[in-house]
């Protein structure tokens, strides 16, 4: 792939222009097992170069999976005359070359020496799907176990000279059981996901998580339409801190589709409260050296004590809000780079989440969270959800079939807890998180 | 019997290279297999603050080799079109069959389409950039002129062609040309610190001229301003259960969501699904029919052929009410005893391919949509959406509504916040007590998100009164 992108870039300076481009290569096996048959053995290749060039303030695109030398010249022409149509842009360019570097070692992103084998994976997804199913007589379906790995190598470069590349690995197990009550049917599901195979969760634990939170939930009914403090799991609290995330990203404020524009150094939630992207975790799935303009990658605040710190940038939009990149730059090998982030982390707090629930005397204990309900641009929110009533500082019963709803902006001046236990199995790092108040809508009263 | 033939122009893949490869696919215990080729060329343009200032092309191709037995799928691609590579996919998706000794031989035979669902003189992807930029100006300045309100304006305009190649069991090579565009304007509009977006667009299997005929982008620029304009003045939306009335065309993700998904004929095959076993029985009231239909000329969702060769077709899901049928692939129809219906899809060749929607719509009834308006006391009319999930085994779906009014006393009055509605798929459609003689399909701008994978679908509805669904307001 190197050789490929070196040819692409001596093509774009032969032009006289500049450009950067990124090589990616990967292969990766799925397995699944559905009431312990194989259902699906899987194996993908995939490979393909993108590149930018810009010509001045004037810049386009382009990428390919056919690596022929004479594609990729053609891919580089065709490039070239699509950014000569295209408007000059202030502040288009690449990142100064000075600023580049390919990030620090250590990040562990790639397992050594782990053969998974396509009838080890089958194993591992019988045993987790096994023991899902042994948590409870009354789970008697699946919608599967799956297990899939794999490894990619990306190599990035620019026409002014800069060089680098790092390989990760992905392993994970998934188990979806599903309990069949006289045809009502309830399902939930537990993953384990992690760079390295070793560092899985065993079969027998993920199987045991899947199905008690499976079994959890047989029998929900809806609930009455009230105001009740909300209280979110690590999954579900991930939806919000993807929300805040999402507002703080330079190109949502610069469009105005922000309700957290023009904000930065403002308090927006309670002390305590910090909101930060961090792309060093050792092993973080997440994680990368250097961003997808080549900057290397840095921890960064997104908001401090409930104040908000700073957006997350590439160059470009960085350029344009007059604010250094705080190299956050996404890329995948079709389209421009933009901002996004790599480990979204809310830093935990010290209470236990029984404590939290402990804490509730009527309440909603979210487990899932659906549907497409936050407006970016003014904070509102209302989402579908399902998950567990609390009475008295208990869980007292499932409910599904409910909404809840509230502005972002009042929700987190509402925090009251910040649990200990953020999920580390995600590119989303959030504990759990009790709000004083939403609005839950029910199909009672 | 040529057009293979950018396998053989391009790749050295010729007939005889493809026929080894299926003999292959076919060795030992095998129920069925395909190799599907692809190559596909996707254009991306974003326009922002009045320029377009970025373009992407992207070209990708590839094959996968698919390998089915007994209820296992062997599944490999690559994106390498050579015969070693090819071979190589052939014989990992094979490793899931009981192995025989020998290669199978089976000849090959070239089939042309029956029809042409989206003929085009020029495929939208070889209109010049210049011309696509020309328009995107033009909509910038038009959405600019419509309201001093309006502060910035997005057009996101995507343009693909996919050129398939399918090689079945049987020794049928199928082909099929799929153009595909899609535009999507928004507004952001701005009065006394007050921000709201508006969106409209649409698209199809068309040429690009689609755009400019009948008005169209005119039109979805006065929808977006308005849509974002009416929210200015939205109060909180109600919480809790009562009368919806949804507005016709893209609300039908109602449809898509609580009956489409739950009818897929892999969650019925595995027991998975809330309307498992519910053939035959009433799952809404006698003025509901709900079809899938991928055979409407130029819709976003329509196929000639789904991605295992089948013609699609219009399924009958809910006849007057009565549970008719699911939406099947070759798999899961061959296990279950029944007819494919020609929903086999898959986003590309490095996909396995499943039970997928095309176009699913409800079809006309009698009632005048202002009268079905006038008949609610208290409620909401919901007339634009973002998008909608499902969870297939309990039933439970949502969808979010980024354009609603309360209803009061028959009057449509104070536009509400976007507000997310809950319900149950096999009840929802046993309170529709009204249906509007005023059927529309959306203009093509869904997509479809299913085990990971996108695939491009229309949906439709007529006006409807749903006498209860969950309201998820903030007032209580």
């Amino acid at each position: 792939m190197q050789e490929s992108l070196e040819h692409v870039l001596a093509r774009v300076r032969a032009a006289g222009a500049e450009g950067d481009a990124v090589a990616l290569e990967g292969v990766s096996t799925t397995v699944r097992v559905r009431l312990g048959e194989v259902d699906l053995v899987s194996q993908s290749r995939d490979r393909g170069i993108g590149v930018r060039v810009f010509h001045g303030e004037r810049s386009a695109v382009a990428s390919t999976s056919d690596l022929q030398f004479s594609a990729l010249d053609e891919l580089v022409d065709a490039t070239m005359g699509r950014a000569q149509s295209t408007a000059a842009v202030e502040h288009a360019g690449l990142p100064d070359v000075a600023l580049m570097g390919g990030g620090p070692e250590g990040l562990a992103l790639e397992g050594a020496g782990e053969n998974l084998s396509v009838e080890d994976a089958i194993q591992m997804a019988r045993a987790a799907e096994e023991s899902a199913l042994a948590v409870d007589p009354r789970l008697t379906q699946s919608s599967g176990a799956e297990v899939s790995w794999g490894q990619s190598t990306r190599t990035f470069g620019t026409s002014t000279g800069f060089q680098a590349a790092y390989t990760g690995s992905m392993h994970s197990l998934r188990v979806t059981p599903v309990a069949d009550v006289g045809g009502e049917l309830t399902r939930d599901s537990w993953a384990s996901v992690r760079r390295h195979a070793g560092d899985l969760a065993t079969p027998e634990e993920v199987g045991r998580i899947a199905g008690e939170r499976t079994a959890s939930r047989i029998g929900a009914t809806t609930a009455e339409t009230c105001r009740v403090p909300v209280v979110f799991d690590p999954r579900a609290a991930g939806r919000l801190a993807v929300a805040l995330a999402n507002a703080l990203n330079g190109y949502s404020v610069q469009r105005g589709q922000s309700f957290l524009k023009d904000r930065i150094g403002e308090r927006i939630a309670v002390p305590g409260f910090h909101l930060f992207d961090d792309p060093l975790l050792e092993r973080g799935l997440g994680s990368r050296p250097f961003d997808g303009e080549g900057l290397p990658s840095r921890r960064n605040a997104l908001i401090e004590d409930g104040v908000i710190q700073n957006y997350l940038l590439d160059t470009f939009m960085g350029r344009k809000l007059g604010l250094p990149s705080t190299h956050a730059a996404r890329r995948g090998i079709a389209g421009a780079p933009t901002a996004g982030t790599t480990n979204l982390c809310i830093a935990p707090g010290s209470a236990s989440p029984d404590e939290i629930i402990g804490s509730v005397q009527d309440g909603l204990y979210v487990t899932e969270m659906f549907g497409f309900g936050v407006n970016p641009t003014t904070g509102d929110i209302s989402q579908g959800a399902a998950g567990l009533w609390i009475r008295e500082g208990r869980i007292s019963h499932p409910v599904q079939e409910i909404t809840i709803a509230g502005h972002l902006l009042s929700l987190f001046e509402s925090l009251e807890a910040i649990g200990n236990d953020p999920h580390p199995e995600s590119t989303i790092r959030t504990p759990t998180l009790k709000f004083g108040e939403m609005t839950v809508g029910g199909g009672q009263g | 019997m040529s057009e293979s033939h950018w396998l053989k122009r391009r790749h050295s893949l010729d007939d005889s290279i493809l026929q080894s490869a299926l003999g292959g696919a076919l060795r030992g215990n095998v129920d069925d297999a395909d190799l599907f080729f692809e190559s596909s060329q996707y254009e991306g343009l974003l326009l922002d603050e009045g320029d377009v200032q970025r373009t992407s092309l992207s070209h990708r191709e590839g094959v996968g080799a698919r390998v089915l037995s007994g209820e296992r799928t062997g599944y490999a691609h690559t994106d390498e079109l050579d015969p070693r590579r090819l071979n190589e996919a052939v014989r990992t998706a094979n490793a899931i069959a009981e192995q025989g000794n020998a290669d199978q031989s089976v000849s090959l035979s070239q089939r042309q389409g029956q029809r042409d669902l989206y003929a085009v003189g020029t495929s939208p992807i070889h209109v010049a950039l210049t011309d696509k930029i020309a328009l995107l100006d033009r909509i910038d300045i038009a959405a600019r002129g419509t309201d001093p309100r309006v502060k910035n304006v997005t057009v996101d305009l995507s343009v693909e062609h996919r050129s398939i190649v399918i090689v079945r069991a049987d020794g049928l090579v199928l082909h099929d040309e799929r153009p595909l565009m899609r535009m999507m304007i928004t507004c952001l509009v701005e009065e006394n610190g007050n921000r709201q977006t508006g969106r409209s667009g649409g698209g199809g299997r068309t040429e690009f001229g689609f755009f400019v005929e009948d008005g169209r982008w005119e039109r979805w620029v006065e929808e977006a301003v308005q849509q974002a304009v009416v929210n200015l003045d939205a109060v909180e939306a109600p919480a809790g259960k009562m009368p919806v009335v949804l507005g016709p065309g893209w609300p039908g993700v109602l449809l898509h969501e609580a009956i489409g998904h739950p009818l897929e004929g892999d969650f019925n095959r595995k027991g998975t699904s809330a309307f498992c076993g519910m053939i035959g029985q009433r799952v809404a009231t006698e003025l509901c029919t709900v079809v899938d239909d991928g055979t409407l000329p130029g819709l976003r969702g329509s196929l000639n052929i789904d991605d295992e060769g089948t013609p699609t077709e219009q399924t009958v899901l809910i006849e007057k009410g009565i549970l008719k049928g699911y939406l099947h692939d070759r798999l899961n129809a061959r296990l279950m005893g029944h007819q494919t219906t020609g929903n086999g899809r898959r986003q590309s060749f490095g996909h396995v391919p499943m039970p997928r929607m095309t176009n699913t719509f409800m079809l006309a009834g009698e009632s005048d949509p202002a009268d079905i308006l006038r008949s609610v006391k208290r409620g909401i009319y919901a007339v634009g959406f973002n998008g909608g999930q499902v969870e297939t085994a309990s039933g439970r779906f949502v969808f979010t509504a980024n354009e609603a009014y309360l209803i009061e006393d028959g009057k449509v009055t104070a536009p509400i916040r976007g507000a997310t509605l809950i319900g149950n798929g096999p009840e929802v459609l046993k309170h529709v007590s009204m249906v509007g003689h005023d059927l529309a399909l959306d203009e093509g701008v869904g997509t479809c998100g299913k085990d990971g994978q996108s695939v491009p679908v229309g949906l439709g509805l007529p006006t409807v009164r749903i006498d209860e669904m969950t309201v998820g307001g903030t007032a209580v």
